[in-house]
């Protein structure tokens, strides 16, 4: 009897638990792996009879962090089967005169949590298909290219005594830190430091390792040619740009002063990673007199991300169709 | 020792038995302590190997179900047998024998025969044969080749097998399976199973199989049988796949569960306790019902590529059909011939969503009777059905004329000619189903088996669309270089297209047109150079008949694409659209319609093209899209001839009979002459109604009397009669039409035969007579009739036949030509009549060859041909 009751204790004491690092309301919103999703609002294989029209809706939705702003999508068909009549669109969407989309979506927020979205709808008209053949299975695809940022927001330690020689206590322990996702397709996912004496006596260079993934299910491009990339013009792939990084009063800006040196950028990929080192430079190494701190460590990476959806039509046979 | 036994197993260190007090062991109580230890023991035995079975089942479970369904880098569908068909199919029986590793196998194989004697190793045999062995192969060069021991490991597992042999207890069979499964797992080994995390899992769920099943004393009774199951398991998990996925690459067979399915079956043989018989019934229900649903749309998106609707079903169910097994393992090997030989491979098939039941069809033969009298009229039912895909709406609408023929062949050879009723020609719009009937008439074909061969010839079209992707250059190098892709097909995967390999689609008929492996799916475009690309495209027989002539062939191409015409095997050249329906596409039809190649097509013919894409139209072709997808249209217009067949058989009929037929021709024509025979099938009443009663060799007196219409021909003959020959010979022909009666009359009345037998007879109708072709000539000039043998380019070449019809018909006489491009005439003749054939267009001499053949309106003669040399001016003849 004695047992049962302290398992019961050790139940309600387990289930009491909560996760560790429940953060703040933004961080939640700062997680997931999706920016811009794409989707076809049609249950089943819509079909079409050769000839005839069909409407459909697409859910286009930024389910990240960041704002996007001027993404395109270009929707095609395979011409021979089908063929874009028209676009039917909510007021904020743009139709550029090759019939793709501008549009701008918000992130999430904490009042749309599930992020921006719209429901565009297209028309296409099937052409007619040869006599011998019941149906035709075609498609329609559509290419979404937008910019983006991540936005990557943790604390860091900096020991600045890696060998224990200060008798000061530590107030923190330097470890490297690990992040699954923050509410983009690209994530950086690890941030490794390492500590070097300086020329200068008596300071202290730190370098931060980066390593980012690209989680998301589409391909990274070049964020000044985005529009390129749907338009079948693109050429820049796998271009991350590491924007902004800063802890404590050190900084690093793409264009600008900076007191890192940050390479290679933009970030090149390696193997399924891409990894950049930003190294303080000699000039703003830290004084060893400055104990072991706890900062936030900001970074920021500026990319273009291209998604894709496809959805197939069936276009009927006239005859198949009574 | 038997106590010490029973002590040990209730309980070594714990005294159950107080051993201060001596325990008295009757036999009873030895014998029912040792049976309650054995069936402890023999529960013991069957928890254990439930418990064996039901982790080992679970495992698979997880793996096919858990693991491959969630992390796709765990994925595995069996090993990639294009190499093994390679080395099979291109018969290098040295290269199999090396690849499977057969050697060191029969090595062992034989060591364990010759070991195992009497079921108990010799040690110091074991060890003599060992080095002898060792020593014969590397002293013997070509031992050294084909039977040596190759590699260390191979050496190894010798001196292992030797030394497991000597000291270990075995039976020749136990042995014989234990050498079965290393080989297998050294088989696979080497074959790259743990190159991949997938194949490794399955690799180590078989080693575990063996280490639970076959090691230690656990299984010891069963382990024999379940090492040959691990082989079956082997089989079943690691080839079975694929060799399903090439028969039918159209089903994902090949991601089943086989490992699951393997373990069930292993489950259910070893240990059919509820958990595998559950998994059995479970798997078995779910396959069935999935593959049920997949006839529904909705559920056809969720279950992805297996969705078929009602008219794919039958398609798939063809899986059950071993005629089908067949041809697919033909298409298969075929596949792997022209893979082996270097040769390209054409793949084309029907569209699945095309309209099926397209063409002419000749059904219902074999529901007629087999076996037929000579002396009745031969009558074959069929149905012809015919279908037409071009409707009267569509732009070059076209019905189907069907010329319908029957033939009697014997030994592949016709041996007479039927007659088809009602009518030979059919000219059907839509859809029509007529009954026809070939007829043969009484005594045109003798005693024997005949294949009667039913032929239609009509008009048809084959049409096939080619899907391809086409992609700019530099979009797919940049993609490489940055490593977003590895090769050019991941493009395709990236822009979620799932049609990664799409192969012409035909419409149904008896003709496909298949595209050349060598056009790859995805076409890159350049903005610097033209691209161009081999376009190889044949036209291929599907069914049993052949194509008698190729009348057109088209391609649609889309804008921006084009032909490099002066590079097909058959000229080819742009020509104008009519159907709305291409616009925005160029198309190109075949010029040199006549060339004999394009005839009497009994398996394919190839067209070889090249297309071209040149560097300023790439913007016609390309979309805004990273992959454009156009389609090429392919057309066809040939005539086709079909055929179907019955066999009968021609007999006597029974007991007296008549019969009036020409001895040379069979059934009776205006220009052949009747000879009236009476046969008899039972010889011994025939003897006595011959003899009589005056006793052997005598002979009976016969009367025959042939009638035309009701007229008498000539008086009454009488011939004497034997067994082997009673008949009577007229010299005299009749006119077609004439109903000829031949009678004879015999006295039986001093016996019991049936009176009918008194005076037999038969009618006959007299047949037309075939018109004749006696000669065709070329002609220097028409009005002189000087015959030549050459002609100079620019001439006009005079082909003359001479006809003859002995029922003086309508003659109808078909010229046709080769080695000269000529269309076909026809014209009505009368006697003699002649074509005319410029030759100013020649581009080089030739031998022309012109050939004629008359019809009367219900018979062909046979044709007849001559010859004459074309040479160009200035040349040397």
């Amino acid at each position: 009897m004695k047992k049962f009751y302290l398992l019961i204790i050790a139940v309600m004491l387990v289930s009491a638990c909560r996760g560790s690092g429940e953060g703040s309301l933004d961080d939640k919103l700062q997680t997931g792996i999706d920016g811009l999703t794409l989707k076809f609002l049609k249950n089943g294989v819509p079909e079409v009879i050769e000839g005839n029209r069909l409407s459909m809706a697409l859910e286009i939705r930024n389910e990240g962090f960041s704002y996007i702003e001027d993404s395109l999508l270009v929707l095609y068909t395979e011409k021979d089967v089908l063929k874009l009549e028209k676009w039917d669109l909510p007021g904020r969407l743009r139709v550029n005169s090759d019939n793709s989309l501008s549009f701008n979506l918000r992130g999430k927020t904490l009042a749309n949590r599930k992020g921006e979205f719209e429901l565009p709808s297209f028309t296409v008209k099937a052409e007619k298909i040869d006599e011998s053949r019941n149906k035709i299975e075609s498609m329609v695809g559509i290419n979404a290219c937008y910019r983006y940022y991540t936005i990557f927001s943790e604390s860091l330690c900096i020991d600045t005594d890696p060998f224990g020689r200060k008798i000061a206590s530590k107030s923190c322990k330097a470890k490297d830190i690990s992040s699954s996702s923050q509410g983009a397709p690209v994530a950086i996912t690890k941030v490794e430091q390492s500590i070097f004496p300086a020329e200068t006596p008596d300071s202290a260079i730190i370098e931060l390792n980066i390593y980012i993934e690209n989680k998301g299910k589409g391909i990274l491009i070049d964020p000044e040619k985005y529009k390129d990339a749907c338009l079948g013009k693109g050429q820049g792939f796998n271009s991350i740009l590491l924007t902004k990084l800063k802890f404590s009063w050190y900084e690093y800006n793409y264009e600008g002063l900076s007191d890192f040196e940050c390479s290679p950028n933009p970030i090149e990929q390696r193997k399924k990673e891409y990894v950049v080192r930003c190294r303080l430079k000699e000039e703003s190494a830290i004084p060893s007199e400055t104990l072991t701190f706890e900062t936030p460590l900001l970074i920021e990476l500026y990319y273009g991300y291209k998604i894709s959806d496809s959805i197939r039509i069936d276009v009927l046979n006239d005859e198949r169709s009574n | 020792m038997v106590f010490k036994w029973i002590n040990n197993k209730l309980g070594a260190g714990k005294a159950r038995f107080d051993s201060s007090a001596p325990v008295v062991w009757t036999k009873d109580k030895v014998d029912r302590t040792r049976s309650t230890i054995g069936s402890e023991s023999a529960e013991a035995d069957k928890f254990r190997s439930k418990g064996a079975l039901t982790t080992m089942l679970i495992l698979a479970l997880l793996i096919n179900y858990i693991l491959e369904g969630f992390i796709p880098a765990f994925r595995f569908s069996g090993f990639e047998l294009s190499f093994f068909i390679g080395t099979i199919v291109y018969g290098d029986w040295v290269g199999i024998y090396n690849l499977f590793h057969f050697n060191i196998f029969f090595l062992l194989v034989a060591f364990a025969v010759f070991n195992l004697r009497n079921g108990k190793p010799h040690i110091l045999r074991v060890w003599l044969g060992l080095i002898l062995i060792a020593y014969l192969l590397s002293s013997i060069p070509i031992l050294n080749t084909y039977m040596g021991i190759r590699n260390f490991i191979e050496l190894i597992m010798l001196i292992i097998s030797a030394i497991y042999l000597s000291f270990s207890e075995t039976t020749k069979e136990d042995f014989i399976s234990t050498i079965v499964v290393m080989w297998a797992f050294y088989n696979i080994f080497f074959f790259g199973i743990t190159s991949t995390i997938g194949g490794l899992t399955h690799f180590i769920f078989i080693i575990l199989f063996f280490i639970i099943f076959c090691m230690g004393n656990h299984f010891a009774e069963d382990r024999t049988q379940i090492k040959w199951w691990l082989i079956i398991l082997i089989l079943f998990d690691f080839f079975l796949p694929q060799i399903l996925k090439a028969a039918y690459p159209t089903i994902p067979v090949d991601s089943l569960p086989w490992l699951t399915f393997g373990m069930v079956i292993f489950g259910n043989v070893y240990k059919p306790y509820w958990f595998p018989r559950f998994l059995l019934i479970a798997l078995v229900a779910f396959y069935f019902l999935q593959y049920a649903f997949a006839g529904n749309d909705t559920f056809a998106q969720i279950i992805g590529q297996r969705g078929a609707d009602q008219e794919n079903i039958a398609e798939r169910m063809k899986f059950l059909n071993p005629k089908e097994w067949l041809n697919r393992i033909t298409q298969w090997t075929n596949q792997s011939v022209y893979y082996a030989s270097g040769q390209n491979y054409y793949a084309g098939r029907v569209d699945e969503n095309a309209k099926k039941d397209l063409g002419v069809f000749i059904e219902g033969m074999d529901r007629n009777d087999k076996i037929f009298y000579d002396n009745e009229r031969i009558i074959i039912d069929a149905n012809l059905k015919a279908q037409n895909f071009v409707s009267e709406e569509d732009v070059g609408f076209e019905s189907l004329t069907i010329q319908l023929d029957c033939w009697a062949q014997q030994n592949g050879k016709n041996f007479a000619h039927g007659k088809i009723y009602p009518k030979n020609k059919y000219e059907i719009d839509a859809f029509d189903t007529e009954s026809i009937q070939c007829i043969f008439d009484p005594w045109q074909l003798q005693l024997g088996s005949y294949d009667i061969i039913i032929e239609a010839t009509f008009n048809f079209q084959t049409q096939t669309y080619l899907k391809r992707y086409f992609v700019n250059t530099l979009l797919l190098d940049s993609l490489k270089s940055k490593k977003v892709i590895e090769k050019d097909s991941d493009i395709l995967k990236l822009n979620k297209i799932s049609d990664t390999m799409p192969s012409a689609k035909n419409s149904a008929g008896p003709v496909e047109i298949r595209v050349s492996d060598q056009v790859p799916s995805i076409i890159e475009l350049s903005n610097e150079i033209d691209t161009k690309q081999i376009f190889g495209v044949q036209i291929a027989n599907r069914w049993r008949g052949e194509i008698k002539r190729i009348k057109g062939f088209e391609f649609y191409l889309p804008d921006g694409i084009y032909l490099d015409e002066g590079y097909c095997t058959f000229a080819m050249g742009i020509d104008a659209i009519s159907d709305s329906r291409f616009e925005g596409y160029i198309k190109y039809s075949l010029q040199e319609k006549n060339n004999i190649r394009l005839r009497n097509i009994k398996k394919e013919i190839v067209q070889r093209c090249s297309l071209a894409m040149k560097k300023g139209d790439i913007e016609k072709v390309l979309g805004p899209e990273d992959v454009t997808t156009r389609y090429i249209q392919l057309k066809t217009d040939y005539d086709y001839l079909m055929k179907e067949s019955v066999g009968i058989t021609v007999a006597e009929p029974p007991g007296v009979n008549m019969k009036i037929f020409s001895p040379d021709r069979g059934a009776i024509d205006s220009g052949s002459m009747p000879l009236c025979k009476i046969t008899y099938d039972k010889k011994e009443s025939f003897i006595l109604w011959l003899l009589g009663a005056a006793g052997v060799g005598l002979k009976n007196t016969v009367v025959f009397e042939l009638y035309a219409g009701d007229s008498l021909v000539e008086p009454m003959v009488q011939e004497q009669c034997t067994e082997a020959r009673c008949e009577h010979f007229y010299e005299k022909t009749f006119p077609k039409g004439t109903k000829l009666r031949c009678k004879a009359t015999v006295d039986t009345s001093r016996f019991d035969e049936p009176a009918e037998w008194q005076e037999p007879e038969a009618y006959v109708i007299v047949k037309n007579s075939a018109p004749v072709v006696k000669s065709v000539d070329y002609l220097r000039d028409a009005n002189y009739g000087l015959t030549t043998r050459e002609y100079v380019k620019g001439d006009i070449a005079i082909c003359s036949a001479s006809v003859e019809d002995r029922d003086n018909d309508e003659i109808i006489a078909e010229f046709s030509f080769e080695g000269f491009d000529v269309a076909p005439t026809t014209k009505e003749c009368r006697g003699n009549c002649f074509v005319e054939i410029p030759t100013g267009s020649a581009q080089k001499a030739t031998a022309m060859t012109c050939k004629v053949r008359v019809f009367d309106g219900e018979d062909y003669s046979k044709e007849v041909s001559t010859n004459a040399n074309l040479v160009m001016l200035g040349a040397s003849p």
